[in-house]
């Protein structure tokens, strides 16, 4: 190897710092944008936790495009990632989720994003009824029991 | 630089993390995964899940995700005999939600219309119907405009059995012609036909699906053959029902289907070259409860095979048709099918054919 690996430095809202190579940071389209403009050696990201900042580098860090001599990279490397990112996810409680969400928003990390997504829909497809979204996903209901009924009644036809 | 260790100081987060703190385009990113059949339930949440549930950026997102079926027909105007030529008309649909009607007609009469074949949002006719023809038209069912591509080499028709396949975004014609040809393949990107080899092949097959990376082509008497771009021709000997004919073919989650006219629903065993029947709930034969030797189309559906039937209406002059999803379970070495669902998808006049019945994305 010729050229030594550009390493970056990025520091959460909280001061956590995270050393990284340069190629992981082109995961994310804001942060590759703010490495172009503003070459320092350290990027603070004032918007993201260093506790949500080590899951965004642990999932970059995985999903960084190798490219192997010829660029041939390994069939077998999407089977490993979709495991990879199955287990990633399952491990998350969906507080984590949120802000996850939040800063694969923010950075423009799509693939990351679609994930956490995913998840999200997931976790709603799982409740047998609303009450239990409700409860899920932290929701106060705003409506009246006149109201609720007649949402219920708008829709009768979709429980032929 | 080593990592420094968080501050321990608890600091509150600026958001609260829920999911009533996502932005909406982000909420709607995550409700955009959630199948439509949790839309009520979502509705009865809160009133902001409603709207969100009800936006038209939601149905816009969806519709780009969402398939349609394409069916086409033939119209004889009984009584009028001044033209005998039937008129060709479309309908569009998908299943569970309201039909249109897909004014094709008018300028596209059927005998100019050869084989279909819908890649992504668009739909391929390719050479004639009943005369060999070396048109290429393809339908943008987005726009709904139709032109004429570049054309073939040799000329083909439906009535000479022909195989039609889509590998590796590239369409591959294997015979419809009258005498042995050579296989051609179009390039969408480049907008060329070529020729694939130099092997004249003739095509033994009326129905043809894809499948990794290889046209399969069956027989009337569920025989199959296949052909790659890279091995060719392979025609192993098949395990057949006895005295039993398929009347369509389609490739769901990479099993290939047929339905016979007597055995119904039945799945390849690409190994053993054998065809297994698709199993009931109980495990047993699938053919009563799927009911699927009396369909009249067949086609995959996001994952399921969807059934149509004509069905009578109360107007003796009309019709509808009746659509079953079914949806495939692996049990073992057994596919279970389920219905998932089942419903009218259109009311037609009578005395219509059915046609074409594509799947295309939009």
């Amino acid at each position: 190897m010729e050229n030594e690996k550009k390493m970056i430095t990025l520091k959460s809202s909280d001061d956590v710092t995270f050393e990284v190579e340069e190629a992981v940071v082109l995961e994310s389209q804001f942060l590759s944008h703010l490495v172009q403009d503003c070459p320092a050696p350290e990027h603070k990201i004032k918007e993201v936790t260093g506790k949500i900042l080590s899951k965004v580098v642990e999932y970059c860090e995985k999903h960084v495009v190798v490219v192997v001599d010829g660029g041939d990279s390994s069939s077998s490397s999407g089977d490993d990632l979709k495991k990879w990112d199955d287990k990633f996810i399952k491990e998350m409680d969906l507080s984590t989720v949120y802000d996850l969400i939040a800063a694969a928003n923010y950075l423009n990390i799509q693939a990351l994003l679609d994930l956490m997504c995913q998840r999200v829909a997931d976790v709603i497809t799982a409740c047998k009824d609303h009450k239990e979204i409700r409860e899920t996903l932290g929701i106060v209901s705003d409506y009246t029991a006149e109201e609720e009924a007649e949402v219920l009644k708008e829709n009768e036809w979709a429980f032929d | 630089m080593t990592t420094e260790a968080a501050s321990n100081s608890k600091k509150p987060r600026p958001s609260s993390s829920s999911f009533s703190s996502l932005p909406e385009e982000v909420a709607l990113k995550c409700l955009l995964h959630v199948p439509r059949c949790y839309d009520l339930n979502l509705s009865l949440v809160s009133k902001t899940m409603r709207s969100l549930v009800r936006s038209p950026e939601l149905h816009r997102l969806r519709s780009q995700l969402l398939k349609s079926v394409y069916l086409s027909y033939d119209f004889y105007f009984y009584q009028i005999a001044m033209d005998p030529s039937p008129s060709y008309r479309w309908i569009t649909f998908r299943p569970g939600e309201k039909t249109t009607d897909y004014q094709l007609e008018q300028r596209f009469p059927r005998h100019s219309l050869g084989y279909a074949v819908s890649v992504g949002s668009e739909i391929y006719f390719i050479g004639g119907r009943s005369l060999p023809s070396t048109r290429l038209w393809i339908l943008d069912t987005q726009s709904g405009h139709i032109w004429t591509a570049p054309s073939m080499k040799v000329g083909r028709s439906e009535v000479n059995k022909t195989a039609v396949g889509v590998v590796e975004g590239k369409i591959y014609v294997i015979g419809g012609s009258e005498e042995d040809s050579q296989v051609e393949v179009f390039d969408p990107q480049a907008q060329t036909w070529d020729f694939v080899g130099e092997e004249k092949v003739t095509c033994e097959s009326r129905f043809s699906a894809s499948m990794k990376q290889k046209v399969y082509m069956v027989n009337r008497d569920g025989r199959v053959s296949t052909y790659s771009p890279r091995e060719g021709i392979n025609n192993d000997a098949t395990e057949m029902p006895s005295d039993d004919i398929i009347k369509f073919v389609c490739v769901v989650k990479n099993v290939l289907y047929g339905c016979f006219e007597w055995s119904g629903l039945m799945w390849f065993n690409t190994k053993l070259k054998v065809w297994r029947k698709v199993v009931d709930r109980d495990g047993k034969d699938g053919k009563l409860e799927l009911y699927s030797f009396a369909a009249a189309k067949m086609v995959e559906y996001e994952g399921m095979i969807a059934f149509f039937w004509p069905l009578c209406n109360i107007d003796p002059f009309k019709e509808n048709i009746l659509c079953k999803l079914i949806a495939l379970d692996r049990l073992g070495e057994e596919i279970r099918g389920r219905i998932e669902w089942s419903g009218i998808v259109a009311t037609l006049p009578r005395d219509i054919v059915l046609r074409d019945c594509l799947v295309v994305s939009g």
